[in-house]
């Protein structure tokens, strides 16, 4: 029985994964927005780093550090509007009367949709970081926990894109939020500078906030390895848990909200 | 028979917000929010038996939709009871959902970019259905809906009455008891909406499949059910077979003649609709004059050449029932 819920949703990833290849120019266009990010950025950090490290990072360690962060930031599926829209047309419904859970049947949605961006993104940005700077701070164990890590990262950034689509049930005009979220990620997150940059007391308070744990966590753990990974990964479950529990809860109360709104 | 919906005193009704339009009076209602009352359904009752096709129509906003979303559980009612074969909606929505399925014909349950087929082996998986079972199922379907020719097609690239198909046959994937269709034939042109029709009736008849349709279109109603009800402002206000509507509602009829001479009828309960040389056209009122009646006065005075009785399109009825609610 457990089998045959799972297998639903590994069916709507698939599906996903399958439509998804019908925007294989997207990709492209993604690609040429990510290189011109390096270019651009390499610049910036081989000023910055001129006269040696900072905080433990080199030149070449920031610029795999930032290929990384972008490749999870670029990867994210943004389906708060559709989800949003779905709350206020109620077509949300269309959704409810199927045997399946909607948040799983979004996050399957979703995973599948990033997961192909991300690798795509690690695969590219790795083939320019390492035809350009001959050097490549990574081992095959770092990648492979780095991944499960981007993963979780990833699911934790899902629970955000949840809550705000979510939102679309108390709120008529969401987007707000969104641009609100996607500042936290920039700054705290640590999408452009590492958290370790900054001063203790703001280093502190990342430390307590989910967004470092969407991108700083997992691009720290490709170039940290096993160390890392112990350190941040129960961290990021448990971010896993308290967010994701609470969108449960919180869109059992939403339902009922439709029933209010609905008709 | 046996019945397999149940509805008794169902109501539903929320609070919606009521802001003027203006700047000031945004800002007016951010601070004071003024909320209004809409019942929109209030205190239905009827049931549905097991093998029939029921049309439950009305027009926009009338509560068709809020009804549909409580009997598949996505709404809560605010009070009444709903019993749809043997389970309460609300409370056991995930239960039910493998008992029913759903058409929404301006909503679409495929995937646009990939083939029919795509979607449905995903809904058999939703489904949670056997292998063997499915793919014996979609044979079934593929045949009886003719859709072999398109079924490696993406989505994008079929007609809307490819799709329209499409979606009625996934939607029986799991071979629901109740079908709820909502507005099947919408936007369909007069050939593939006789088609779509036809499968429903087959559908009904070979598999007892009992049908809660909702549909704008008359001719759905006419062609495909025996009894109707009709809801305006959340309310039911008709309730009945489709001949019992015709008969209760047919008390004019339209006679088309072609006379030898001029005649001008002067009898009560007779208006002139069209007169052209001797070609004549009238609305006879039958609660004040039989056809009888009018017939002979015509003989009396010439003859016929050509005539004909027409009654009065379902569709105008439709509208006399709404004006009236």
């Amino acid at each position: 029985m457990a089998m045959k819920s799972l297998k639903k949703y590994l069916t709507i990833f698939q599906i996903t994964f399958v439509n998804d290849l019908m925007y294989t120019r997207n990709f492209i266009g993604q690609f040429m927005f990510f290189g011109l990010f390096l270019f651009v950025y390499s610049f910036l950090w081989r000023a910055v780093f001129k006269d040696g490290q900072i905080e433990g990072f080199s030149f070449v360690k920031m610029m795999w550090y930032f290929m990384f962060t972008e490749s999870i930031m670029l990867a994210k599926f943004v389906f708060h509007r559709e989800m949003a829209q779905d709350i206020k047309t109620g077509d949300i419904a269309y959704h409810l009367n199927k045997p399946y859970s909607y948040m799983l049947f979004m996050y399957a949605k979703y995973m599948s949709s990033s997961l192909v961006r991300m690798f795509m993104n690690l695969l590219f940005g790795s083939v320019i970081l390492f035809v350009t700077l001959h050097e490549a701070p990574i081992t095959p164990v770092n990648l492979i926990l780095g991944v499960f890590s981007s993963i979780t990262g990833l699911t934790i950034n899902f629970t955000f894109y949840f809550l705000i689509g979510m939102s679309a049930f108390w709120f008529e005009e969401n987007t707000a939020f969104h641009f609100i979220y996607s500042k936290f990620l920039f700054t705290v997150g640590g999408l452009f500078i590492p958290i370790q940059f900054f001063p203790d007391w703001l280093k502190q308070l990342s430390d307590k906030l989910p967004f470092m744990y969407i991108l700083n966590a997992p691009a720290k753990v490709y170039i940290e390895g096993v160390d890392e990974f112990i350190r941040v990964f129960p961290l990021q479950l448990l971010h896993v848990c308290i967010w994701g529990g609470l969108i449960g809860m919180l869109f059992i109360v939403g339902t009922k909200k439709l029933a209010i709104n609905g008709g | 028979m046996e019945k397999v919906v149940e509805v008794s005193d169902l109501a539903k009704s929320f609070k919606t917000k009521v802001k003027k339009a203006g700047l000031k009076e945004s800002f007016k209602s951010l601070i004071h929010p003024v909320y209004k009352d809409v019942k929109a359904v209030q205190d239905i009752s009827f049931s549905v038996e097991k093998g029939e096709i029921l049309a439950f129509i009305g027009p926009n906003g009338a509560g068709k939709s809020t009804t549909i979303k409580m009997m598949t559980g996505i709404l809560y009612p605010s009070h009444g009871t709903v019993n749809v074969l043997g389970l309460i909606p609300w409370k056991s929505r995930k239960k039910l959902s493998y008992k029913i399925g759903s058409v929404f014909g301006q909503k679409s349950q495929m995937w646009f970019h990939l083939p029919p087929e795509d979607s449905f082996h995903l809904m058999a998986d939703i489904y949670e259905l056997d292998r063997i079972d499915y793919r014996n199922k979609l044979t079934e379907l593929v045949r009886r809906f003719q859709l072999e020719s398109f079924m490696h097609q993406p989505v994008r690239k079929l007609s809307l009455g490819q799709r329209i198909r499409c979606e009625i046959a996934v939607s029986l994937i799991h071979s629901p008891e109740i079908l709820f269709l909502d507005e099947p034939t919408i936007g369909l042109d007069v050939v593939v909406k006789n088609q779509i029709r036809d499968l429903i009736k087959d559908l009904n008849q070979r598999n007892q499949l009992t049908v809660f349709l909702t549909s704008h279109d008359v001719g759905d109603v006419e062609k495909l059910c025996r009894r109707v009800i009709v809801i305006d402002h959340g309310k039911l206000i008709l309730h009945s077979t489709v001949n019992e509507l015709k008969h209760a509602y047919l008390q004019t009829k339209i006679l088309s003649l072609k006379l030898e001479d001029v005649y001008t009828p002067k009898i009560q309960g007779v208006t002139i609709l069209k007169q052209k040389g001797t070609g004549l056209k009238l609305e006879v009122d039958t609660t004040q004059c039989s056809l009888q009646q009018i017939i002979d006065d015509i003989i009396k005075n010439t003859s016929i050449v050509d005539m004909m009785i027409s009654e009065t399109p379902m569709e105008e009825i439709i509208e006399t029932i709404y004006n009236g609610s």
